[in-house]
C-alpha cells in the first residue's frame, strides 16, 4: 500500500503543481533570463547631447558631431559633409584593445615621472622629436618648447609631407608650401596614390567629384577600381611612364615653347632622351595610343594635375618619379596648385627650425622622442635607427598605442588620444584653404596619459600648456583675416642639380627584389569595428594579406597559405598569402598596415622596399 | 548476479549474446555517446560558432540529416498505419521494432534540433506565440505530438517484458493500450502525414529561394506530397534493412521470408509512384516555376559541383532502379537485390533531403554572389555520431530484453530443432 | 501576424540606391554598426558568420567595378521571411512598412534567413562582445542582441521611434520623416530614403534606370537601385534580359 500511496501523491502533487504559478513563473521567467544573461552588455544611461567637433584622426579634418550620452561619445556624425569610414568608429578609438593606458619601461610598468627623468638624463646627448603627423598645433609647440633646449632638433615624418606637392615647392619661386587643389582640378593623373581611398578629405573625392580621374597603378587599388580611365602599369614602371608623358606633352607646340623658358629644360631632354614612345610603352605595358590619350586628355581637359605621392602606409614614390611628376605638372600649366598659407603662429611663439630626416647626421641622437598621436602612422624603423647613438640612446614613444613601437622604444607614455583632449588636425594635403579642425576634449584621457607637447614642455622645464595654447591660437585663427595666397610661380622645370641622364636612368632601371605593391588603408587601426569591412566581409583587402597571381607566386617560390610570416632583414609580419588568377601578373599586392612599416628599409630615392624578403609558413 | 539478472530480463525462447560482449557493443558506443555530449554541450554553452554553419549555410549537416532520419523513420508509422488499419498481418513481424525505430529517429532529431536552433529555452515559444502561416510551426507541433505517440506506442512493447508482465496492474494497462492501438496508429499516421509533408513544404514555400520553391495544392507546395511519398517508400525499405543488419549483428534469424518480401513490395510500388510524381515536379518546376521567377533551370546545374546528375541519380539510378527491382517478384525474392534496391532508395531519399537542404544553401540567388561550399565541423559530426550512438543503444536494449521481432521465437526453435536433427 | 496600430497616415518607407554613386567606401556599413549596436568582429569571424546588416558587393561588369549595398530590401509582398518564422518574431509593421525582427523572442532556427533571397539577415553564432570598455560606447537607444538570434536591418528603428516621440510632443501622429544611419553616413550621398506613399519619392523610385533586386521573385523589396549604366544593371538585377542585352527590357 506504502507503494500506491506514494505513486498517488506523486501523481496528486504534479497535477496540482500545475495549478500553482511556479511553472508558468518559471516558462515566463526562462523567457527574460535568455535575455538578460549576465554578459550582456548593459548600453549607457544619461542624458544624450551633441557636441560640433573635427575628426583630427587624419588630415582631412571633417566637420563632425559628436553624439554624447551621459557624457561618452556614443558616435560621430557628420556635420553637413561627408566623412570616411574610420571616422564613424572614431570614437571607440579610446577603448582600442591596443590602447596604451600605463607608462611602460620595456614592457615593466613604470610612472611618468620616471619616464621624464630617464629622458632628461639622455636628452644631454642630442635631443630629437620625431613628429609622425606633423602640421598640428602641437608640432608647433614641440618646436617652441624645443627653443629652450640646446642642441634639440624637430623631425617632421617625411611622407607625410605630400611628396608631389614638396617637389613642385622646389620649382616655384621663393620659398614656399603648396597644396595640390583637387577641387580645381579638371583631370589628374594619380600615380600609384591612393587618391579616392583616404588620400584626400571624403568630401572632395566620394560625391560629384569635379574632376576626371585617370589612375596609373600596377594593382587593382581601390582607386583604380573607382577611376575613370585605368592604366595598369608594370610594376616600378611610374617614372617611365611620367617621361613619357612629358615628352609626348612636349610634342605639342604650346607647352614646347612654354618649356623653353624655364629653368632645368636641358636637364628635362636629356631625361626623356629615351623616352620615346615605343620606348615608353615597352617600359610600362601600355599601348603608345593610351600614353597619347593620356597626354591629350591632360592637355584638353585643364587645369589638370598630376600626382605621383605613393602610399601613406606602403611607402612613397622613389624620388625620380615624384621629380618627373613635378615636371609634367609644370609641363601642364600647374593652375590647380595653390600656395598654402602658413597656419597663423601667436607672435610670442619661438620655434626651432624643421629638420628633414635625412639631414640628421647618424649616430647624434641620445634622445628620441616619437609622438604618435594617431593610428596608421608609419616610418620604417630602419631609417630612424642609423641616427641613434649606438650607445645608450633612449627611445620614448609617446603612443596612443601598445604596438607599433613597443618593440623599439624603452619607454612607452600614453597620450591622450581623439576626443580625450583638445587637438587639431593638420592640413590637408589636397586644398591650401586653411583652417583650424578642433576636436574638442569629451572624455577624460586615462590616469597617466600626457599629451606630448606637454611632455617636450616638462622636458625644457615649461609650463605644460597645451591645450590654453590651442585656444590661444584658434582664437588667433578667428581673428586674422584670411588673405588670398598669392599664386605660385614656377621658374624651373627641374630642381637645380638634378642629372637628366641619372633619371632617364633611374626610369629604366629594374626593380629591386620582388614586386611588391603595399597599400594601406591609413585609418584601418582606429577601431576594431572597422574589421567589419574585411573580416566580416570583403569590401577591402584585410591588414596583411597578399594577393597575387598564382603563376607570379610560384615563381618566388611563395605558396598560398593561411598564416604565413613575410621576414626582411628588417623584422617580420603575419601575412595571408591568397593566389587570385584573376589578379594582374607580376605584382604582388600587399595590404601594408603600420607593420609593414617596421619591416622595410628605406631606400636612398626614398622609396621603401623589403630586403631580402621571404615567405615562411608559421 | 549482474548475469543472474540480465538472464531474468531476457525473454524466454530466444538467444542473446554473452553478457561480456553485449557489454563490450555498449561500452564502445558509449564512448561515442560521450564526445558527441561534448560537442552538444559546446554548442549550447558556448554558442553555434563551433559548427561550421554560417549565415549562408544556416541549415548544414543536422537538418539534412534531421530530415533523412524522419524520413527513414517513416517506417514506424507507415507499418502501423499497414498493420492496424489496412490490416496486413504480415507486418506484425516488425511492428515492434519498426516503433521502436520510429522511436529512436524521431527522439534524435528533436535533441539534435535543440542543441541547432540558437535559443533552446524558447522552444515552448512555438506553442506560446504559434504562427499558422509557417511550416516549421506545423513541424514543431506535429512532431512534438508524434513523438508522444510513439512513446505511448512504445509502452506495450517495453510492458510485455518477461519481468514486467509479472506486476498486474501492467499487464492490464498493456492489455486496454493494446486495444487502442489502432486509435493511435490512425493519429500517428495523420500527424505523420502533415509532419513529413510540411518538412518538404518547409523547403517548397520558400519562394524567395527558387531552387527549392514549388507551386502547389491550396497552401501545401508540391514537396509537401513527395515527401510523405518518398518518405513512405523508404521507409519500409529501411526496416528491411535495419532487420536484416540486425540479423547479420545479433546473427538470428528474425522475421520470415515473407515479411521481407512484404516490405519489399510495398516500397516498390510507393517508390514507383513517387518517382513518377517527383518526375512530373522536376518537369513542371524546371520548366514552368523556376523560369517564371527569373531563374531559368540552366542557372542552377551550371556549377561543378552540382550539375544535372544529381537529379539524375536521384530519380533515375536510386529511385526508378530499385523500384523496378522490388516491384519485380522474381527479382527482390533474391535476398541480395532486395537489400541491394532497399539501400538505393533509402539513398535516394537522403540524396533527396541533401538536395533539398544542402544544395538550395549552397546555390546563390543574387546574381552577384557566388556558389558557396561548406564541409561540417567535428562538433556538428560529433553531436550527429551521439545521436546514432543513442538509437544504438536504446535499439540493442530493447532488442535485448524487449519483444521486438514476434517470429523471432519460433525462427529459434525450428533453427534448434534443424540444427539437433542435424547432429 | 502582430499589427500595431498608429493613428493617422501610414508610411512605406523606402530607399533609392543610385549605383553610379557608391564608391564603396564601407561608411553605411561602419555607421550602421554603431548605430545599432552590432558588435565588432570576434577574432575567428569570416564573411560568412560575421555580422552586418547592409553589405556592399563589389560587382564586376564589362567596365569598372560598381559597389552594390545590399541591406533587408523590406519585401512589402509575401514577405519570405515573414510567413515562415514558427513563432511570430518577424513582423511587418503596417504603420510603416517595415519588416520587423524581434531577438527577444527569437529562437534561433534560421528559416527566415533560408527564406531570404538576399541573404540579408545575420544569425549571432556567438555572445556579443566588445572590447573592455567599449560598452559605455553603445546607443542607449538600440538594446544589444542575445546569441543564437537573427537579426537584420530594420531601416534603424531607433531613430525611428525617436522621430515618432519627437512628433508626438509636438502633438502630430502618422508617418514622421527620419534618416537611418547609412543614408546619413553616405559620403557620396548614393542613398536616399522617403516614402514610397509619397507620389514625388515613388516616381523617382519608378523612374528609367531604377530597378529592384530579384525583381521576377515578386517579394516587392522596398529598397530600389538606379544605374545609368546598362552594364551594371545587367549584372545587378537578376533579371535574365539585362545580363543578355545589357539594356532594360
Amino acid at each position: 500500500m506504502i507503494r500506491r500511496e506514494l505513486i498517488k501523491f506523486a501523481g496528486g502533487a504534479a497535477t496540482g503543481l500545475a495549478f500553482t504559478p511556479l511553472p508558468w513563473r518559471l516558462l515566463g521567467d526562462s523567457a527574460i533570463w535568455t535575455q538578460n544573461w549576465s554578459w550582456m552588455p548593459r548600453t549607457p544611461r544619461g542624458e544624450v547631447g551633441e557636441k560640433e567637433a573635427n575628426c583630427t584622426l587624419c588630415p582631412a579634418g571633417c566637420a563632425v558631431k559628436v553624439r554624447t550620452c551621459g557624457g561618452t561619445p556614443i558616435g560621430v556624425w557628420p556635420r553637413g559633409e561627408a566623412m570616411c569610414p574610420a571616422g564613424f568608429a572614431g570614437h571607440t578609438l579610446p577603448w582600442h584593445p591596443l590602447r596604451l593606458r600605463q607608462c611602460l619601461n620595456r614592457g615593466r610598468v613604470s610612472s611618468l615621472e620616471e619616464a621624464l627623468e630617464a629622458s632628461r638624463a639622455a636628452a644631454e646627448g642630442g635631443l630629437a622629436v620625431l613628429d609622425m603627423l606633423p602640421g598640428r598645433t602641437a608640432s608647433l609647440l614641440h618646436r617652441v618648447h624645443l627653443s629652450g633646449i640646446a642642441n634639440a632638433r624637430y623631425i617632421p615624418a617625411p611622407q607625410a609631407e605630400g611628396g608631389t606637392a614638396r617637389a613642385m615647392a622646389r620649382l616655384a619661386a621663393g620659398s614656399v608650401q603648396l597644396s595640390a587643389e583637387l577641387g580645381r582640378a579638371k583631370t589628374v593623373l594619380s600615380v600609384s596614390t591612393p587618391l579616392l581611398d583616404g588620400w584626400a578629405a571624403p568630401r572632395r573625392t566620394a560625391a560629384n567629384r569635379g574632376f576626371t580621374l585617370w589612375q596609373a597603378e600596377s594593382w587593382r587599388s581601390r582607386t583604380m577600381d573607382l577611376a575613370d580611365s585605368r592604366l595598369l602599369i608594370r610594376p616600378g614602371s611610374e617614372t617611365a611612364l611620367l617621361l613619357g608623358l612629358a615628352r609626348q606633352l612636349l610634342q605639342t607646340a604650346g607647352v614646347e615653347r612654354r618649356a623653353r623658358l624655364l629653368q632645368g629644360f636641358d636637364q628635362l631632354q636629356a631625361a626623356i632622351a629615351h623616352a620615346a614612345p615605343a620606348a615608353a610603352a615597352e617600359r610600362t605595358g601600355l599601348s603608345e595610343d593610351r600614353i597619347a590619350a593620356l597626354a591629350d586628355a591632360l592637355l584638353r581637359g585643364q587645369p589638370s594635375l598630376v600626382i605621383a605621392d605613393g602610399d601613406p602606409l606602403g611607402g612613397p614614390l622613389p624620388e625620380d618619379a615624384r621629380l618627373a611628376a613635378a615636371a609634367v605638372n609644370v609641363l601642364l600649366g600647374a593652375e590647380a596648385f595653390s600656395t598654402r598659407r602658413e597656419p597663423p603662429v601667436p607672435k610670442p611663439w619661438r620655434c626651432i627650425e624643421c629638420t628633414r630626416l635625412e639631414q640628421v647626421d647618424n649616430h647624434s641622437i641620445g634622445l628620441l622622442i616619437i609622438d604618435e598621436p594617431a593610428p596608421g602612422l608609419a616610418l620604417p624603423w630602419a631609417a630612424i635607427a642609423p641616427k641613434l647613438k649606438p650607445e645608450g640612446a633612449l627611445v620614448v614613444a609617446l603612443t596612443w598605442n601598445r604596438a607599433s613601437y613597443a618593440r623599439r622604444a624603452d619607454w612607452l607614455v600614453p597620450v591622450p588620444v581623439y576626443l580625450e583632449s583638445a587637438a587639431d588636425a593638420p592640413p590637408p594635403p589636397d586644398t591650401g584653404s586653411w583652417r583650424i579642425a578642433v576636436s574638442p576634449a569629451v572624455l577624460n584621457p586615462p590616469e597617466g596619459a600626457i599629451a606630448a607637447a606637454d611632455f617636450v614642455a616638462r622636458l625644457a622645464g615649461a609650463e605644460p600648456d597645451s591645450a590654453a595654447r590651442l585656444e590661444e591660437r584658434q582664437k588667433l585663427a578667428g581673428e586674422e583675416e584670411l588673405e588670398a595666397a598669392p599664386a605660385p610661380a614656377f621658374t624651373r622645370i627641374l630642381p637645380a642639380g638634378t642629372d637628366g641622364a641619372q633619371l632617364a636612368a633611374a626610369a629604366a632601371a629594374n626593380l629591386e627584389g620582388p614586386p611588391v605593391a603595399a597599400h594601406g588603408w591609413r585609418q584601418a587601426s582606429v577601431s576594431p569595428l572597422l574589421g567589419k569591412l574585411w573580416q566580416e566581409w570583403d569590401l577591402r583587402p584585410a591588414p596583411g594579406a597578399v594577393t597575387s597571381h598564382p603563376e607570379t607566386l610560384r615563381g618566388l617560390g611563395w605558396h598560398a597559405d593561411s598564416g604565413a610570416r613575410l621576414e626582411s632583414e628588417a623584422g617580420q609580419m603575419q601575412v595571408l598569402l591568397e593566389a587570385d588568377p584573376t589578379a594582374p601578373s607580376g605584382i604582388i599586392a600587399l595590404s601594408a598596415g603600420p607593420a609593414y612599416a617596421q619591416i622595410c628599409e628605406a631606400a636612398p630615392n626614398g622609396a621603401w622596399r623589403l630586403k631580402n624578403p621571404k615567405v615562411v609558413r608559421s | 548476479m549482474v548475469s543472474a539478472l540480465d538472464r531474468a530480463w531476457i525473454p524466454r525462447g530466444v538467444v542473446r549474446a554473452p553478457l561480456t560482449r553485449f557489454g563490450l557493443w555498449v561500452g564502445l558506443w558509449l564512448g561515442v555517446f560521450a564526445v558527441g555530449a561534448y560537442a552538444m554541450y559546446l554548442c549550447l554553452a558556448d554558442g553555434l560558432f563551433h559548427t561550421n554553419m554560417d549565415n549562408r549555410y544556416v541549415f548544414g549537416l543536422w537538418i539534412f540529416l534531421d530530415l533523412t532520419v524522419i524520413a527513414l523513420g517513416a517506417g514506424a508509422f507507415f507499418t502501423g498505419f499497414l498493420l492496424y488499419v489496412l490490416r496486413k498481418k504480415e507486418l506484425k513481424a516488425v511492428i515492434n521494432s519498426a516503433v521502436v525505430l520510429g522511436l529512436i529517429c524521431y527522439s534524435g532529431a528533436m535533441v539534435i534540433l535543440a542543441v541547432d536552433v540558437g535559443q533552446p529555452l524558447r522552444a515552448w515559444f512555438t506553442y506560446w506565440y504559434p504562427n499558422a502561416h509557417s511550416m516549421l510551426a506545423e513541424v514543431t507541433f506535429c512532431i512534438t505530438c508524434y513523438l508522444l505517440v510513439l512513446c505511448i506506442e512504445y509502452v506495450p512493447i517495453l510492458l510485455k517484458n518477461r519481468r514486467l508482465r509479472g506486476i498486474g496492474g501492467y499487464l492490464v494497462f498493456e492489455h486496454e493500450l493494446h486495444k487502442l492501438m489502432v486509435v493511435f496508429a490512425l493519429i500517428g499516421t495523420l500527424l505523420s502525414f502533415f509532419h513529413q509533408g510540411s518538412l518538404g513544404g518547409l523547403f517548397g514555400v520558400l519562394r524567395g529561394r527558387p531552387f527549392a520553391f514549388r507551386e502547389g495544392f491550396a497552401i501545401w507546395p508540391s514537396t509537401f506530397f513527395l515527401f510523405i511519398l518518398s518518405a513512405i517508400a523508404a521507409g519500409p525499405s529501411f526496416i528491411a534493412l535495419t532487420t536484416w543488419l540486425v540479423e547479420k549483428i545479433s546473427r538470428r534469424r528474425l522475421i520470415s521470408a515473407e515479411a521481407y518480401d512484404t516490405l519489399a513490395r510495398i516500397s516498390g510500388k510507393m517508390l514507383m509512384l513517387y518517382v513518377l510524381m517527383k518526375s512530373l515536379d522536376t518537369l513542371f518546376w524546371l520548366n514552368q516555376t523556376a523560369p517564371a521567377r527569373g531563374f531559368p533551370a540552366h542557372r542552377f546545374y551550371e556549377f561543378g559541383n552540382f550539375g544535372g546528375w544529381t537529379l539524375f541519380i536521384e530519380i533515375v539510378i536510386l529511385g526508378l532502379l530499385p523500384g523496378l527491382a522490388l516491384i519485380h517478384a522474381p527479382l527482390r525474392a533474391k535476398r541480395p537485390v532486395l537489400l541491394a534496391a532497399a539501400l538505393a532508395a533509402c539513398a535516394g531519399v537522403t540524396l533527396n533531403r541533401f538536395v533539398l537542404t544542402i544544395q538550395t544553401m549552397a546555390l546563390p540567388t543574387l546574381p552577384f554572389d557566388r556558389l558557396m561550399s561548406y564541409w561540417p565541423s567535428w562538433q556538428e559530426f560529433a553531436a550527429f555520431g551521439a545521436v546514432v550512438a543513442y538509437g544504438v543503444l536504446v535499439y540493442s536494449f530493447s532488442f535485448r530484453y524487449l519483444t521486438l521481432f514476434p517470429q523471432e521465437r519460433e525462427l529459434t526453435r525450428a533453427e534448434l530443432m534443424q540444427r539437433s536433427q542435424e547432429a | 501576424m502582430t499589427r500595431r496600430a498608429t493613428p493617422g497616415k501610414a508610411a512605406r518607407y523606402g530607399m533609392i540606391i543610385d549605383l553610379d554613386r557608391c564608391n564603396g567606401c564601407g561608411a553605411c556599413m561602419i555607421a550602421c554598426a554603431v548605430e545599432n549596436n552590432v558588435p565588432p568582429p570576434d577574432a575567428k569571424a569570416t564573411p560568412r558568420t560575421g555580422l552586418n546588416w547592409v553589405r556592399v558587393f563589389r560587382v564586376e561588369t564589362a567596365t569598372r567595378p560598381a559597389f552594390v549595398p545590399v541591406m533587408c530590401m523590406q519585401c512589402g509582398d509575401e514577405t519570405p521571411c515573414v510567413s515562415v518564422c514558427p513563432q511570430n518574431a518577424v513582423d511587418v509593421d503596417p504603420s510603416t512598412g517595415v519588416v520587423g525582427q524581434i531577438p527577444e523572442r527569437c529562437l534561433g532556427c534560421r528559416y527566415c534567413m533560408a527564406a531570404c533571397p538576399y541573404q540579408a539577415r545575420v544569425f549571432n553564432w556567438r555572445d556579443p562582445q566588445w572590447p573592455a570598455g567599449m560598452e559605455q560606447a553603445l546607443n542607449p537607444n538600440v538594446s544589444a542582441r542575445q546569441r543564437g538570434t537573427v537579426e537584420k536591418c530594420n531601416f534603424c528603428h531607433g531613430r525611428w521611434h525617436a522621430a515618432v516621440e519627437a512628433a508626438a510632443n509636438e502633438g502630430k501622429t502618422g508617418s514622421v520623416s527620419y534618416t537611418p544611419a547609412c543614408v546619413e553616413a553616405c559620403p557620396a550621398q548614393a542613398i536616399e530614403f522617403g516614402d514610397l506613399n509619397d507620389a514625388a519619392f515613388a516616381a523617382k523610385a519608378r523612374a528609367a534606370g531604377a530597378f529592384r533586386l530579384l525583381e521576377p521573385l515578386g517579394t516587392g523589396p522596398k529598397v530600389y537601385y538606379r544605374t545609368g549604366r546598362a552594364e551594371v544593371r545587367g549584372a545587378v538585377s537578376g533579371l535574365i534580359e539585362e545580363a543578355k542585352n545589357g539594356q532594360r527590357s
